[in-house]
């Protein structure tokens, strides 16, 4: 497959994983490490004596060629998100930062506009900027120009598994797109995550559909070859769609009528 | 180890916490036994990088958050 370009960093896998959700850290591990990741998310949370095992920093800079995407997951407001992404990169030392704000846990859609305003700001002070935003064009296109690094509009709500419930949008955001386009949330099985692909999509995020699954690991897999066969497809040139049959064998008659 | 007899308070991670009095940030790190983790500090909304935590030396009444990176997507 070919490689991922997000800024001047390149990935040999264009599935990227989030670290939420799984059994435990070792399930985790082990699904990380099938799914040939590259570029995996995480959050921010206060650290608690009481549960020494939340702790993913440890483990993951263990593993060899993984680049960490902090998210700014639990922000409410642009300045909120600013002072998380602030913090996740002296921690990590990653210039990714996946800009995540959403103010309704009763949806969990991002804020477009607390959104913008924070990649901006983060895009001035180097960070290569990932918003996670709602399958907005005009939106899309504003972030683009603002200096984000890629844009990541949602397939459908977080954790829901409604798949490419804004497959419309998305082709008009990956038509007009310069940078990256990378369908973030809602998946919820690999054809959807090839059909992501197969649109053009430069990438898939995906997270409880593989952290649920009865086996992780094997999921992550299946996630990893149905990107892979999305992306040739796509590079390939898949057919046009044709309103009527067009017949793959030749009509004529070759054999004469019985007599 | 300063002087245990004169405790300052503190806002740990959100909660009251007491800490004998011109303890450092190091400090503060050990007494909790997150010394060897990886984390973020930060007094009053400022990051203390590791380099400095040494030479931060607490106050009562300072909001002291200590992060770590934990699962999420």
């Amino acid at each position: 497959m070919d490689s991922l370009q997000i800024g001047t960093y390149t990935f040999s896998s264009r599935l990227i994983l989030g670290t939420g959700k799984f059994s435990s850290a070792q399930v985790m591990l082990e699904t990380l490490r099938a799914s040939g990741t590259k570029l995996v998310t995480v959050a921010l949370r206060r650290f608690n004596r009481e549960r020494p095992g939340d702790d993913l920093f440890t483990p993951l800079s263990a593993m060899a060629g993984i680049t960490l995407m902090p998210n700014t997951s639990g922000a409410s407001t642009a300045a909120e998100a600013v002072q998380a992404a602030r913090i996740a990169r002296e921690l990590s030392g990653s210039p990714f930062i996946k800009v995540e704000i959403h103010p309704n846990p009763q949806h969990l859609m991002p804020d477009p506009i607390e959104t913008y305003e924070a990649s901006k700001i983060l895009a001035k002070e180097g960070f290569l900027v990932m918003p996670y935003i709602p399958a907005d064009p005009v939106l899309a296109k504003r972030l683009e120009e603002a200096g984000c690094a890629s844009v990541m509009p949602l397939g459908s709500a977080i954790g829901s598994g409604q798949g490419l419930a804004t497959a419309e949008m998305l082709r008009i955001i990956i038509r007009e797109s310069n940078i990256p386009v990378i369908v973030d949330a809602g998946l919820r099985s690999p054809s959807e995550a090839a059909l992501a692909m197969e649109m053009g999509c430069s990438a898939v995020l995906v997270n409880s559909a593989v952290a649920v699954a009865g086996n992780p690991p094997a999921m992550a897999e299946a996630f990893a070859g149905a990107v892979e066969a999305g992306r040739k497809a796509f590079r390939a040139g898949i057919m046009e769609k044709s309103g009527t049959a067009v017949a793959t064998s030749p009509l004529t008659t070759f054999l004469g009528p019985a007599s | 180890m300063p002087d245990q007899q004169n405790m300052i308070t503190i806002q740990l991670n959100g909660e009251p916490g007491t800490l004998p009095e011109g303890s450092s940030l190091e400090d503060l790190l050990a007494i909790i036994g997150s010394e060897g983790k990886t984390m973020a500090t930060l007094v009053n909304d400022l990051i203390v990088r590791p380099e400095n935590r040494a030479g931060c030396t607490i106050q009562a009444g300072d909001r002291i958050e200590l992060l770590i990176f934990a699962g999420g997507g």
